[in-house]
């Protein structure tokens, strides 16, 4: 028997993903062979079992023993000279002739450890002149972009180009880490995503950590088997290899399930990390299995970063402040010559807002579109509650901002017409007074992939956790929220706070 | 002892090592004065090491990287020709002046034996050029 979770699909999946090892799960993709090396002995203590396929010579042959003496002299040298390096990502991939086969080799230092991770050659085409091609064509078309969309465009064609995948998205997360397809390149007959939502539960917070830790992570074809490390734990650290910043980490059965569910053989992510956030993702797609060759996959992770540094410098928060700032101003000259009527205007205009209230010395002071005197009046005696203590849990000078009020105390639902999202700030030292600014409920019909409530499956019998089977798009309204508060507009109510304490 | 030295770029001859240390962006005109500001260092003296840190460097206009790649590029090495041995680079934390920097040097690795190697710090980097210094000390000490 088994039946479908229509309860908290993030926390059960939180759950199911502590009982994988995904950091050491003592196995790598098939695409390529790992050989761990002790530094300076570049003594092989650890490797994969499939060197034979990759590298053309048997693993059991090239354990404890020194790598180089498995290179061509001209590959040896080069390896040895490639070490000296403390930075890896200006020489990554090197192309090294083993006794066996050619193959690409990419260096990390992780752990202690000097890791080679072994891809085959299977293009002709020169690494350099394969990079040249690539960057440059990026680089020539980031430079002439003036607006977010146009940067968007860019990224998501130029990856598509580079890796050739059925459909590349460029996948935005808001700020509970639900994700929408905000941008689409496709190839023709395949179906579109562009504007589903996914739930946060799709990418757990664990793996979230991984998209972090590496700039894009590879599954070439779901259908190969994964290959064990010998020996099974590192004999130096005597437990097992942490994966966490490699290529080819084996795959969690889940995710496997998850793709197939999706019908999707091969897949390939970039992340985006803007100021130390994981922000969204540049997915592949592929309905087969996809090789790409390493030196692409890097062109996609600098593309990814081009877009990052253009995107901050296009969506820089300072142009907003500048713009703002003239309103701050007229509402504190308001305020401190106690013209309360004349200063909503302004203060309305700084942040955003539909509505706002002043109280001070007890009287209220409203305008726009607010909900009535008495609930406003509840409202700033809840904030006034030190029981509640909403305003001075993260900043001691307080405020509090919410984009969707009635998650935080119950009665606020009979208020989200006019104030689902609320800014408060408090104007006086040591008295109840305050200005709260109001927004709006809006009502977003959102397209989901598959039903968001539903988005694991549970058997009873086994309690095994399983991905939903279904991604046809699911119509669901996103109520009780405002439109989110801007950091910039946040910085506004916090300035003119700290003028007038 | 300081070579040249502007807002952008901090050019330093230290011996054998001749260093370049980018601080900030340079457009066109600028860029191009550094490199030639460099080149005529690299004449006057026996350098056959660089340090090339580009730790401020920004983002360099696509031709102005060409030029360095098809122009500058030749005049350098054949000013230097074999006695270039190891070029250090530090990169910038930007994107765009890293990927500039990864095709300058890979017209580099092409033209020449020198070593290249890649750098988080200065101190590594010196510490990799002056090894190699050493070790080329104790060959000729060895061989008289």
């Amino acid at each position: 028997m088994s039946n479908t979770l229509n309860i908290s699909p993030r926390e059960v999946v939180e759950t199911e993903c502590d009982r994988y090892n995904f950091e050491t799960p003592g196995k790598i993709q098939s695409h390529g062979a790992i050989l761990v090396l002790q530094e300076p002995s570049f003594k092989i203590v650890q490797l994969s079992q499939n060197t034979s396929q990759v590298i053309g010579i048997d693993h059991k042959e090239m354990i404890n023993q020194t790598v180089t003496s498995f290179l061509e002299p001209k590959s040896a040298d080069k390896l040895l000279k490639s070490t000296k390096s403390t930075n890896f990502s200006m020489i990554n991939p090197i192309r090294l002739k083993f006794l066996g086969n050619a193959c690409d080799v990419i260096l990390l230092r992780y752990d202690g450890f000097l890791i080679a991770e072994v891809e085959p050659v299977r293009s002709e085409v020169d690494n350099s002149d394969a990079y040249q091609m690539g960057a440059m064509h990026a680089m020539e078309k980031f430079q002439g972009a003036v607006f977010i969309e146009q940067l968007i465009d860019i990224a998501t064609n130029e990856i598509r180009d580079l890796t050739d995948f059925d459909r590349v998205m460029y996948y935005k997360f808001d700020e509970d880490y639900n994700g929408q397809v905000v941008a689409e390149a496709t190839v023709r007959g395949v179906d579109s995503f562009l504007g589903l939502r996914f739930p946060a539960s799709d990418i757990p917070q664990r793996v979230r950590q991984l998209y972090m830790n590496t700039k894009s992570r590879y599954l070439p074809d779901l259908n190969e088997a994964q290959i064990a490390l010998f020996p099974e734990m590192n004999p130096v650290t005597r437990r097992g290899l942490d994966m966490s910043v490699t290529i080819l980490r084996a795959v969690a059965p889940t995710h496997i399930e998850y793709m197939r569910n999706l019908g999707i053989n091969s897949s390939l992510s970039f992340s985006i990390i803007k100021e130390g956030r994981l922000i969204g993702m540049f997915a592949c797609h592929h309905y087969s299995g996809k090789f790409v060759p390493y030196v692409n996959r890097l062109v996609c992770e600098q593309i990814v970063e081009m877009f990052v540094n253009m995107l901050m410098q296009l969506d820089d928060d300072s142009v907003h402040t500048n713009k703002l700032t003239k309103y701050k101003q007229s509402a504190l000259d308001s305020i401190q010559s106690n013209q309360w009527q004349a200063a909503c205007s302004p203060l309305q205009s700084m942040v955003g807002s539909e509505g706002v209230a002043i109280l001070k010395d007890g009287n209220l002071t409203m305008a726009g579109f607010t909900p009535t005197k008495d609930e406003v009046k509840s409202l700033l005696e809840v904030f006034g509650n030190p029981s509640y203590n909403l305003l001075y849990q993260e900043d001691p000078a307080g405020f509090f901002v919410t984009s969707k009020l009635s998650s935080v105390f119950e009665g606020a639902e009979t208020v989200k017409h006019a104030a689902s999202g609320v800014l408060v700030i408090p104007i006086s030292k040591n008295a109840n007074d305050y200005i709260i600014w109001f927004r709006p409920e809006r009502i977003l019909s959102a397209t989901w992939a598959g039903n968001p409530d539903q988005a694991v499956h549970i058997d009873e019998k086994t309690m095994r956790i399983s991905p939903r089977k279904s991604f046809s798009a699911w119509q669901k309204n996103v109520e009780n929220s405002s439109e989110s508060w801007k950091s910039y507009e946040v910085q506004m109510a916090l300035q003119l706070r700290d003028a007038l304490l | 002892m300081s070579y040249f030295e502007e807002e952008y770029l901090h050019i330093i001859s230290e011996e054998s090592i001749a260093i370049m240390e980018w601080k900030g962006l340079a457009k066109t005109e600028a860029y191009r004065r550094g490199f030639e500001a460099f080149l005529e260092m690299l004449e006057e003296g026996e350098h056959t090491l660089w340090l090339t840190d580009f730790t401020g460097g920004k983002v360099i206009d696509i031709k102005d990287q060409k030029w360095t790649t098809s122009e500058w590029l030749d005049r350098a090495l054949e000013v230097v020709g074999d006695s270039l041995k190891k070029v250090a680079v530090i990169l910038s934390t930007d994107i765009f002046n890293k990927v500039a920097v990864r095709l300058i040097m890979n017209a580099l690795t092409q033209n020449t034996d020198a070593e290249v190697a890649y750098f988080e710090d200065k101190d590594d980097a010196m510490e990799w050029l002056m090894t190699h210094e050493n070790e080329d000390e104790l060959a000729e000490t060895s061989s008289t």
